[in-house]
């Protein structure tokens, strides 16, 4: 099936008299609408396309000045190596629909590409097949971090990076400042002294977490940028409803011209404009029942109710604006915004606090930095005692040897048990899903307290965030519980070596109380350490149960 | 048509509860229509929105030791290059000065450095790149995958896009990006995947601000 996306009606227009709106806009009009496939379809045979419909730079200058260009693959287009045949220049190239051609075939590290491997960019071709005509534009505000024979590097503030690569004549020099839009070099066939097709290769290298530095797709940005370029705005309505709004949640309604009685997607752009590099930008459905726009809207599918974000409860003053995605164009503001907001955080709740060391573990354990990350001030932070790192990834087990199948959450020195399915799908762990160990591998993991019913991570202003939680005993050299942890009365045995489990691992109806695992707040013989130094020599208690159970299935 | 519905919205409720609180029945429909209302923001939580562009996460540096730092591979910079140095968020890492290089330069913005170093010599030119950076993106749906290649002793990718090589990892808590850039593309020393992890391997660290300039800079920020 054939799925098309057309700009219609004003769109159509907006994009035909382009030519008229002044410095900057598209001068070459064209008479077709501008179509695109969807981001991942590449051209048949040509490789896995990544199926993404993420903006990864919104606000993202057209990184050519001017219209019309057609985003396609050289090397599976008409005069490419792997193409129908035919030359570079023929009119199938210079025409819409566009095509992505991210994670086309190559034989290269690609993380985000479905297979591993891929092409890293979009190949883009300017108005005409002309070398050393059509200017490109700097994609954001930044700096010219590097000049190569066929390739210019812009970096913006935040370290995303954006390659040009192909072009001839650069303006521009290395350590030059460039306002977005500002002209950088001709789009050309450069190439290292063989000379390519016609084209940008457009890149965007950003630090993404769990990758470290990967070039990202660019498909989705550079539509939207394609868009504002001439000035498709879309077709839609709405409005804030501020009397209702509060920190609590923020209401309104909004209306996607192009489809009246769908859910229309509504942007809510945080302390900035939604085309900010600095601004927070989620999105969300309008999809709510809201009787009282059936007459005037025809449909009351409409409203929508959104979470002020965790995050921003942070006794700062913020501002949302509002726009709605309408049909083929840019977004559309929605009335009476913005709407200002400052919120009070949570409580703090007593324990110890534990640092996510690195984005990883955030991606790893797929948590929110917006959502699921409070603020404190610094100074209340710091009153609470430093506990050992977050664990670096979440590792769900059972034992092979309990038919009760407790589900443990492997914490570096201690296993904690996760008490309800509820519990495990607030933490996001997959409690239909654990992994089973060995009995003698779980068995000699000391027992520290259950997990909490929620993850409480918090930051203050140093950005480095924290996950608050119960205290755990210290560990004895050999990795066992140390005994003068032990509350009065307690058998000084239990949880250190999992023998009185049944099992061998699990409790039954009383699982075995950590020593001193006695509840948030509730004061014990537990120190809490940290156990950075020792987080290897945990990780490679995982790799000898990961062994263990291989040799199990071998046998 | 839009302020319309705004005073609908508004107003409606407001109707509403104004005739239940004088012991009047309002007329059936609207009535419904609101209960209807009501009860579904009731028994939906407000939703949580997608983030556009990812979430930022500002990785924590973990700055070396100031003794293992190179002050050979400093000094080969202009004073300008220098002080970009000097000024950096994250630990400058540089190709040694024993690396031929024409010109060779450092940038720093507000998370990241850059290194630009460039030669021509016998008709080949060559450019090295080398970038880090502080800011990462979370991606909801977006999982860590090991890289396949070891650099610097560490889980790494090793890209060759348009010719061009690129190398990337994680060090001193921020990620890492190495290119390296040949014409005629794949002239030495662009003719051999070795060569761009030798590079790596042979970086030094120049400097950067360190933990006390980590502390200035937190001083300056005002929420």
């Amino acid at each position: 099936m054939s799925r098309r996306h057309t700009l219609t009606g004003a769109a159509v227009a907006a994009l035909m008299i382009a030519p008229l709106i002044g410095p900057g806009a598209a001068t070459a009009g064209t008479p077709e609408p501008f179509e695109y496939r969807p981001p991942g379809e590449l051209v048949a045979g040509s490789g896995q396309g990544r199926f993404d419909e993420t903006v990864y730079v919104p606000g993202m200058r057209f990184p050519i000045e001017e219209g019309p260009a057609f985003a396609n693959s050289q090397v599976w287009g008409a005069g490419g190596s792997q193409g129908p045949g035919g030359g570079q220049c023929d009119t199938v190239n210079y025409s819409y629909p566009w095509h992505d051609n991210y994670c086309e075939t190559r034989s290269w590290d690609m993380p985000m590409c479905p297979s591993g491997q891929g092409h890293q960019g979009q190949d883009i071709r300017a108005a005409t097949c002309s070398a050393g005509v059509h200017w490109t534009a700097a994609a954001a505000a930044g700096t010219v971090t590097s000049i190569g024979s066929y390739s210019v590097y812009v970096t913006g503030a935040d370290g995303t990076r954006f390659d040009y690569l192909h072009g001839s004549n650069a303006v521009v020099s290395v350590g030059q400042s460039l306002a977005r839009g500002e002209r950088i070099n001709r789009v050309s066939n450069q190439f290292g002294g063989t000379p390519t097709t016609v084209h940008l290769h457009f890149n965007i290298r950003r630090d993404v977490a769990g990758f470290g530095v990967v070039y990202a797709p660019t498909y989705m940005s550079l539509i939207t940028a394609y868009q504002e370029l001439y000035g498709l705005v879309g077709n839609g309505q709405g409005a804030i409803d501020q009397e209702s709004s509060s920190c609590a949640a923020m209401v309104g309604w909004a209306q996607n011209g192009e489809d009246p009685e769908g859910a229309a997607t509504v942007l809510v752009a945080f302390d900035g404009a939604e085309d900010d590099p600095a601004a927070t930008v989620i999105e969300a459905l309008a999809d709510r029942p809201r009787p009282d726009l059936c007459e005037s809207l025809g449909s009351c599918d409409h409203g929508f109710e959104i979470e002020v974000p965790l995050r921003l409860r942070d006794a700062a003053l913020h501002e949302a604006r509002f726009y709605v995605i309408g049909g083929g164009g840019t977004a559309v503001e929605l009335e009476d915004g913005p709407f200002s907001f400052t919120c009070d955080p949570p409580p703090l709740p007593a324990g110890v606090r534990r640092e996510l060391e690195a984005p990883e573990v955030m991606a790893q354990w797929g948590f929110s930095p917006l959502y699921q990350v409070a603020w404190a001030p610094e100074a209340e932070l710091a009153g609470l005692a430093a506990g050992s790192a977050f664990p670096e990834r979440p590792v769900l087990v059972v034992s092979d040897g309990d038919a009760g199948q407790t589900r443990w959450l492997m914490d570096p020195g201690y296993k904690r048990r996760v008490e309800s399915e509820a519990i495990a799908s607030a933490w996001g762990l997959p409690w239909s899903e654990p992994e089973t160990w060995p009995a003698e591998v779980l068995d000699g993991v000391p027992v520290g307290t259950p997990l909490r019913a929620t993850p409480f991570l918090v930051t203050s202003d140093d950005g480095i965030v924290v996950a608050i939680d119960d205290p755990q005993c210290a560990l004895t050299e050999d990795g066992q519980l140390d005994p003068s942890c032990m509350p009065e009365g307690e058998d000084d045995t239990a949880g250190s070596a999992g023998d009185d489990l049944p099992g061998g691992t699990g409790g039954t109806d009383g699982i075995p109380v950590p020593p001193g695992a006695v509840g948030e707040g509730e004061g014990c013989a537990c120190r809490s350490q940290r156990s950075r130094d020792g987080a290897a020599s945990w990780w490679s208690l995982l790799l000898v149960a990961g062994l263990a159970r291989r040799r199990r299935a071998g046998r | 048509m839009r302020m319309v519905i705004k005073r609908m919205a508004v107003g409606a409720p407001l109707l509403v509860l104004w005739g239940l609180g004088c012991g009047a029945t309002p007329s059936d429909e609207p009535a419904l229509q609101e209960r209807s209302a009501v009860d579904d923001l009731e028994v939906r939580a407000p939703s949580r929105g997608k983030v556009r562009g990812g979430e930022r996460m500002r990785r924590t540096v973990q700055w070396p030791a100031e003794a293992t730092r190179a002050l050979a591979a400093y000094e080969a910079f202009d004073a300008r290059g220098r002080a970009a140095i000097d000024e950096s968020p994250v630990p400058v890492l540089v190709p040694g000065p024993e690396l031929a290089l024409d010109q060779r330069e450092v940038l720093r913005g507000p998370e990241w450095y850059s290194f630009w170093g460039h030669r021509e010599h016998e008709g080949v030119e060559v450019t090295v790149t080398l970038q880090a950076s502080r800011m990462a993106r979370v991606y909801p749906g977006v999982r860590p995958q090991p890289g396949p290649h070891t650099l610097r002793g560490r889980e790494g990718l090793v890209t060759r896009n348009e010719g061009i090589w690129s190398a990337s990892w994680i060090e001193h808590g921020v990620a890492y990006d190495l290119g390296l850039e040949c014409a005629p593309v794949d002239a030495a020393p662009c003719d051999d995947q070795a060569e761009i992890e030798a590079l790596a391997e042979g970086l030094l660290y120049a400097g950067g601000q360190g933990e006390a300039g980590e502390a200035r800079e937190k001083g300056r920020v005002m929420r």
